[in-house]
């Protein structure tokens, strides 16, 4: 009662890390949801007994105190709960949001954990944001690439993962597994977002051979 | 971060701003002062319109070296160059959408904030309200009895919207005076400091509102 459980499920995510997400937990939201229930009854039995006394609220207040402070702490409680939960609705949505930016792949995998609505806010929040990164629709540039200062024009990278023929604005690439290829960084950046190829780091190798 | 393209390179970016800088230095600062200012700044459309003109310009330019072996070098660094403005550019953008939602009721509560977002901008943050209201409203709201089922009131009696976010104001800031600007008003009690051109300080933002729209403070 009063709020403890609504905490639990805000701790629930505050212990796991930002990356992370834990299964959403229908059964805690439920008895969350039930326990508000139950002190908007309670409360409303109050606000009854009060009305038909026919005084004011204050002077209510003054004759019978323990009803009074238990309406308070009803009603503060149905706050605090409500607080809670659209927290811990936010928060979820707040990190399925940061994948989306992060990483494809990490988008997938988190998808057991999620209920069904919030796969539905997933689904929402990729084609708002894709529409905002579209020409005509939105400013033509995809936001969700480029997240570092760039170093070098071109980049050299492996593949990871055998993926044919793949047509990029630079050129077409046949990408075999463990062929190594040079390409621009910013079309290299979506294909190592998803986990097809990984970056070479040539300057480290150089430096290392030199040693 | 990096420094701007050095001045005598044959640039194609090179129209001045104000105070004689590239619009490349303008975006930088733009860039510089959304990520530190609390709140949603101005955008910058002229800007924004010019760069993206010209980078398209560039990558023509580009296109054209392609052809020719010789100019490799060249095009290396206009490629380069290229890369960083549109890395700026970029990160202005995000940097905008990022506040934008995190602050979204209240950028289109308040139709001073409203009018500082591009039209792309309101369209996104009109969507990206209604789609996490509604996914809000399905999963707690709904189930809320009577009374309480307000998205942006906490009940039926709050006297205002109360759940709305609203950003910091009072968030420390370093900033960089540009012109000398006599005495301000650094809190409630009135005490004042004098700002002097190329000062450095650390204060709270909300004073100096003002003196970062119109530009007589830059943030750092």
């Amino acid at each position: 009662m009063f709020g403890k459980r609504a905490v639990e499920l805000i701790n629930e995510i505050a212990n796991c890390t930002p990356e992370n997400l834990p299964a959403y937990n229908d059964e805690l939201v439920r008895l969350v949801i039930e326990e508000v229930n139950e002190h908007y009854n309670q409360m409303s039995d109050l606000v009854r007994s009060m009305n038909r006394s026919g005084q004011d609220s204050a002077e209510w207040g003054m004759e019978h105190p323990e009803e009074a402070s238990a309406l308070v702490v009803h009603h503060a409680c149905i706050l605090r709960n409500k607080r809670l939960l659209m927290t811990y609705v936010k928060e979820r949505a707040e990190r399925i949001k940061s994948l989306k930016w992060s990483s494809r792949t990490a988008a997938m995998s988190i998808r057991p954990q999620l209920s069904a609505t919030e796969v539905e806010f997933q689904q929402a929040y990729d084609r708002l944001l894709t529409k905002y990164c579209r020409k005509g629709t939105g400013v033509g540039m995809d936001l969700t690439l480029d997240t570092t200062p760039p170093s070098d024009p071109e980049l050299s990278v492996r593949v990871r993962k055998d993926c044919g023929e793949v047509v990029l604005p630079s050129g077409t690439f046949f990408l075999k597994k463990n062929t190594c290829h040079i390409m621009p960084r910013e079309e290299a950046e979506g294909l190592i977002r998803d986990g097809y190829v990984e970056a070479l780091e040539h300057d480290n190798c150089l430096l290392r051979w030199d040693t | 971060m990096e420094s701007e393209a050095a001045p005598g390179s044959a640039s194609q970016l090179d129209p001045t701003n104000l105070y004689g800088e590239s619009d490349v230095a303008t975006i930088k600062q733009a860039l510089i002062n959304e990520q530190v200012c609390p709140e949603l700044l101005q955008y910058q459309e002229d800007l924004v319109n010019r760069l993206e003109s010209q980078i398209s310009h560039q990558e023509a330019i580009i296109k054209d070296l392609n052809e020719d072996p010789e100019q490799d070098l060249l095009r290396m660094i206009y490629t380069v160059e290229l890369q960083r403005i549109k890395y700026s550019l970029r990160c202005y953008l995000r940097a905008r959408l990022k506040k934008l939602e995190q602050h979204v009721m209240h950028c289109l509560d308040d139709p001073n904030m409203k009018d500082r977002l591009s039209d792309k901008e309101v369209k996104y943050a009109e969507d990206y309200f209604l789609l996490l209201g509604q996914h809000i409203s399905t999963n707690v709201l709904s189930a809320m009895p009577q009374d309480f089922k307000g998205l942006l009131r906490q009940s039926s009696v709050s006297e205002a919207n109360d759940t709305l976010a609203r950003p910091n104001l009072d968030k420390h800031v370093f900033c960089r005076v540009l012109e000398d600007q006599g005495s301000v008003e650094v809190d409630e009690q009135g005490e004042t400091v004098d700002f002097s051109k190329d000062d450095l300080y650390v204060v709270r933002y909300r004073p100096i509102q003002d003196l970062v729209r119109d530009s007589w403070v830059q943030l750092i």
